[in-house]
């Protein structure tokens, strides 16, 4: 081989390797990324919330009418603006005329049945009334009669009495002219057999009482009963009363025991209920006319005022046409004629009972004495005390037979009699402790059954059984006191007989005998009085127990009322000749009626109210919910960019409750800025703190695992010399928006260069060239 | 007829002797036109530490130029590589012939005390390998401060004792008489350099030009200690960065490295053949 052809060869050898060279280079620069690297930057990152959204009213206004009308013509559209007092529609005068004539005709039928059961009502008080009264003039003739046969005993007795110690003195003082020594011992024996005599006289009376007391218990106790059975019977009704009508029943049974008054009585009913004053000064008047005979000489002024105490007095007055005055007299004359009359030591013993159970109380006492003022009344004081401001003192009638018994009264036994309300007690609180607390739990059992009943009575009757024992205790001991007292004034009597001489014996025993049977038959008159007591004071509390309530005209009264208010609607519409018109500026947002058909009860038309101006509402997506909250200050713009509302405070950011990550975002906007129903536009941008490390969004990637990474550029030595490549730089994000993210400092400093853009997919590793 | 039969048995050994020894040029030729994958399958055992033994067919499965082609077009560092080497071999050449073949012709021509000493400096100094050098190579260099750069790999090469030495043999063998008519005829100390030494030296020069080009070509260590900037590299570097995934390329470029050698061998053969001869005449 020729050296020539060698050269030629090994020239183009190289000639081919240079060309090569090149070629290798420029294909390699096009495999290598360009890119573009920036520094990371101190920034702040900018969230920006944009949304669109419409303008909606703040207040709706509903415009109503009448249901039932035929609309005739309707003058606005939805979406028309109407001022105030501008016509929207119309109805049918016709039908609405014809309404209010059938609305008027309904009406006078109504007020016809109210009348009819006002007049129903009247009656049946008026009847209740007079059944009321009725009893009241029973109790006291019966009283009364009582009390005159009682007396007439008594006078009996005493001229008995009187008799029998005329003889013995007649007897005594031949005795005593014949030697004066047996004139002395005779004046002994004289005072022997006298105070024989007084005692026999207190134990009779004793006996009569508790008899009495045994009586008033067993009313007492069958009025417990009777109560206690028609409270559980009313169950809800009587609960609810409660305590009123516990301590009226208990009133009651006060005014029974006592046998005293029906004035007391009515007094309670006046302070229990100002209708029943009515009545009561009805009774009033009624026992007027009775009782005129005890009327003389009193003041109706002074005993007035007992009444006004405790009641509604002018009421009182007025309706009863100065029958007040009368009632008050009536109850004045009652103490006054028991005053007068013997069957007033009943009256005053049973109040003793009262005076036992209620001792706190001394108003003003009415000292009562007999017609007779024999020593053997003194020893009973008789306090009535009936708030009735001195009675005695108005009273010369009084004062004149008081006289020299007077003197006598401190030292006996004070029989109180009170009728205040308040001082109303039930003896041991029984009644009303089992009308206030044991009520109520009868009132889950609707109505009770016959058992139950039976229980009730029971338990009320095993409660006063001790008491009752007592009392027929008490009865029994003054019987056999009395009767000893009885034998012992026989016996003492006797041994007078045995020693007087014979032809006095025969007078003498025919004149003890004399008091004897007038003792009996003075024994018969009190408790015969004492039981006419008690029976027409039953009657009288049987008169005055309340009819049940009725409130069917109160009913009736309030249809009526109803149904003026009606047609005053109808009568209303009618004077605007049917024509609805706008409360208020506003716009039409919804029509409801349609021309020819009938209104409902339902709203008619909506209108958006113009003068509570308007808002703007969009929706924001979660993502944005984050950065916008309450007052932040917003743009808002108009669809067509034309109008815009700088700073203006958000209202409120609500999330949706049917759509989860979808919140209301609200902002009252300024009146006469945006039309209701216009499409706006919202901005608004939240600033975050300034972060050291921001690159811009594109610089950011993430890897398959969905960690970001930043690519920085770095160099290094490579064949074919200094070349510059990516390397993969884990980061944390802090923040980011649709253009930086915020990185967290240590993985990257602020001298790094990142490549924010690539022409080329570039990867870790990847050769890039910087541009 | 005998003679024939003795000659083709004496030549069948050498046959197969010579075809073990260019086994290995066959098997970087073929390797050049076969796929990657083909080579992975063969090479693995070798290269990925697979089991079995590596295995060479005669001829590629699907020949293809795929490699050279890629290598060419695709892999600008080769060229780098390859113009470094062509560089530092040249480098290398020149300066052995500027400073290498005065230094042979005073060696050889002239008279003066010391002589011998330095020759036998010469001898002991070229067999002396490169691994005993280094360490004082590399301290003189960074005092110069011309450690990673080319001139770290030339400026000891240029030095070397190993073309002097050769040279030196052809300088001896140029007869005095001669240089004694040359400078009867009036010629001066560098006339007779110039217009007798070299041109009747020339075998020599060339020879060790050639065997210092190879040598430059092939060098590793000197490149791989002495420069650390890739960039500066020669070809014979870029082999060892080949992996089994780029044997491919790795025998592409092992081929391109040839090509020069191969050139410049068959160009200056004729010299080289003297220059050996005359290295084997020695004393």
């Amino acid at each position: 081989m020729k050296n020539g052809k060698l050269v030629r060869i090994t020239a183009m050898f190289f000639a081919l390797m240079l060309c090569f060279t090149i070629l290798s280079r420029a294909a390699d620069q096009l495999s290598v990324a360009a890119v573009t690297t920036e520094r990371p930057q101190n920034r702040m990152i900018e969230h920006a919330v944009r949304t669109s959204g419409k303008i909606v009213q703040n207040q709706e206004l509903a415009v109503t009418t009448l249901p039932d009308q035929r609309v005739t013509a309707i003058y606005v559209r939805e979406g028309q603006r109407v001022a105030k007092g501008d016509l929207l529609f119309e109805v049918d005068m016709t039908l609405l005329e014809e309404q209010i004539l059938n609305q008027e005709q309904e009406m006078e039928k109504q007020e016809l049945l109210v009348k009819d059961a006002k007049s129903q009502k009247e009656v049946s008080a008026q009847q209740r009334a007079n059944s009321q009264a009725q009893a009241a003039e029973q109790y006291s003739l019966s009283t009364r009669q009582a009390g005159v046969q009682l007396s007439r005993a008594k006078q009996q007795l005493d001229e008995a009495k009187k008799k029998l110690k005329k003889f013995r003195k007649s007897v005594k003082s031949g005795k005593s002219g014949s030697s004066g020594k047996s004139g002395k011992a005779a004046a002994g024996d004289s005072d022997v057999e006298e105070a024989l005599l007084q005692a026999l006289q207190d134990k009779t009376d004793a006996y009569v009482a508790a008899q009495g007391e045994l009586r008033a218990l067993e009313w007492e106790i069958e009025n417990a009963v009777y109560t206690a059975k028609q409270n559980a019977a009313n169950g809800m009704t009587a609960a609810v009363a409660g305590g009123a009508s516990g301590a009226t029943f208990a009133a009651e049974n006060r005014i029974f025991t006592g046998a005293a008054d029906t004035a007391d009585e009515v007094m309670m009913d006046m302070q229990e209920n100002a209708e029943d004053t009515r009545t009561a000064a009805d009774a009033g008047r009624k026992a007027e006319n009775t009782q005129t005979t005890a009327d003389e000489g009193r003041e109706a002024e002074n005993t007035w005022m007992a009444v006004d105490v405790g009641s509604e007095a002018e009421d009182t007055q007025t309706t009863a046409d100065g029958g007040g005055e009368a009632e008050n007299t009536w109850m004045a004359a009652n103490v006054g004629s028991e005053a007068e009359n013997t069957w007033m030591v009943a009256d005053a013993e049973e109040a003793e009972i009262v005076s036992e159970i209620l001792e706190e109380n001394s108003v003003f006492a009415v000292d009562e004495t007999a017609a007779d003022p024999n020593r053997a009344f003194s020893g009973d004081g008789i306090d009535l005390d009936i708030e009735i401001e001195d009675v005695t003192e108005q009273d010369p009638s009084d004062q004149s037979i008081d006289g020299g018994g007077e003197s006598d009264f401190g030292a006996g036994s004070g029989s109180d009699l009170n009728s205040g309300a308040e001082n109303m007690n039930v003896p041991d609180g029984n009644v009303g402790d089992l009308i206030v607390d044991d009520v109520p739990e009868q009132i889950a059992p609707q109505t009770p059954t016959a058992e139950e009943l039976e229980q009730i009575e029971q338990t009320v009757r095993a409660d006063y059984s001790q008491k009752l024992q007592a009392a027929q205790k008490k009865v029994d001991d003054a019987q056999t006191e009395k009767e000893a007292a009885e034998a012992a004034l026989m016996k003492y009597q006797q041994e007078q007989l045995a020693a007087d001489s014979s032809e006095n014996v025969q007078t003498a025993q025919q004149l003890a005998a004399d008091v004897q049977a007038a003792q009996q038959a003075y024994e018969d008159a009190a408790l015969a009085a004492n039981e006419a007591a008690v029976t027409s004071g039953r009657a009288v509390a049987m008169a005055n127990i309340a009819d049940p309530s009725n409130s069917s005209d109160r009913m009736d009264e309030i249809t009526y009322e109803q149904m003026e208010l009606a047609l005053e609607k109808l009568e209303g519409l009618k004077k605007e000749k049917g024509k609805v018109c706008a409360d208020a500026d506003g716009l039409i947002t919804k029509i409801n009626i349609m021309t020819g058909e009938k209104t409902f009860d339902t709203t008619a038309l909506l209108m958006a109210d113009l003068s509570k101006g308007c808002r703007f509402t969009a929706d924001i997506t979660k993502e944005q919910q984050k950065y916008i909250g309450t007052g932040d200050l917003v743009r808002l713009t108009s669809g067509d960019g034309k109008q815009k509302l700088e700073d203006l405070p958000v209202e409120s950011v609500a999330a949706d409750e049917n759509n989860e990550g979808i919140y209301h975002v609200m902002v009252q906007i300024p009146e006469g800025s945006f039309e209701i129903g216009r499409d706006v536009n919202l901005d608004f941008t939240r600033k975050s703190e300034a972060y050291p490390v921001t690159v811009p969004l594109s610089a950011l990637h993430l890897d398959e695992k969905q960690q970001p990474y930043v690519l920085v550029v770095e160099e290094y030595n490579s064949i074919m010399g200094t070349e510059q490549r990516a390397r993969k730089v884990s980061v944390t994000v802090l923040e980011q928006n649709e253009s930086y993210a915020a990185l967290s400092e240590g993985a990257i400093g602020s001298e790094t260069e990142i490549i924010a853009q690539s022409d080329k997919a570039v990867d870790d590793g990847s050769r890039v060239r910087v541009e | 007829m005998t003679r024939k039969l003795v000659r083709g048995i004496t030549y069948l050994p050498l046959i197969l002797l010579a075809g073990v020894i260019c086994f290995p040029v066959l098997f970087a030729a073929t390797g050049v036109f076969m796929q990657q994958w083909e080579l992975e399958d063969y090479l693995a055992p070798v290269l990925a530490g697979t089991e079995g033994m590596a295995k060479w067919p005669l001829l590629p499965h699907a020949p293809t130029l795929r490699s050279l082609v890629e290598l060419l077009l695709d892999s600008p560092q080769f060229f780098v590589m390859f113009w470094n080497s062509l560089k530092i071999s040249l480098c290398i050449l020149a300066g052995q012939t500027v400073f290498g073949v005065p230094a042979a012709w005073g060696l050889a021509r002239f008279e003066f005390p010391g002589k011998q000493a330095v020759l036998l400096l010469y001898i002991v100094l070229m067999l002396m390998p490169f691994q005993v050098l280094m360490l004082p190579q590399y301290l003189v260099l960074d005092w110069f401060h011309l450690l990673d750069t080319h001139a770290a790999v030339i400026l000891p090469a240029v030095f070397s004792t190993f073309p002097v030495f050769i040279m030196y043999r052809f300088f001896c063998g140029i007869p005095e008489a001669i240089l004694e008519a040359a400078r009867i005829d009036g010629a001066g100390h560098l006339q007779i350099f110039f217009r007798i030494g070299i041109p009747l030296g020339a075998a020599g020069i060339v020879s060790s030009g050639i065997l210092g080009f190879l040598e430059s070509w092939n060098m590793i260590e000197q490149p791989m200690t002495f420069l650390k900037t890739k960039s500066l590299w020669p070809l014979s570097l870029f082999l060892p960065e080949i992996g089994l995934e780029e044997v491919g390329l790795g025998f592409a470029a092992a081929f391109m490295m040839l090509v020069p050698a191969l050139l410049l061998f068959l160009s200056g053969q004729e010299y080289l053949e003297q220059g050996i001869a005359a290295a084997a005449l020695k004393e």
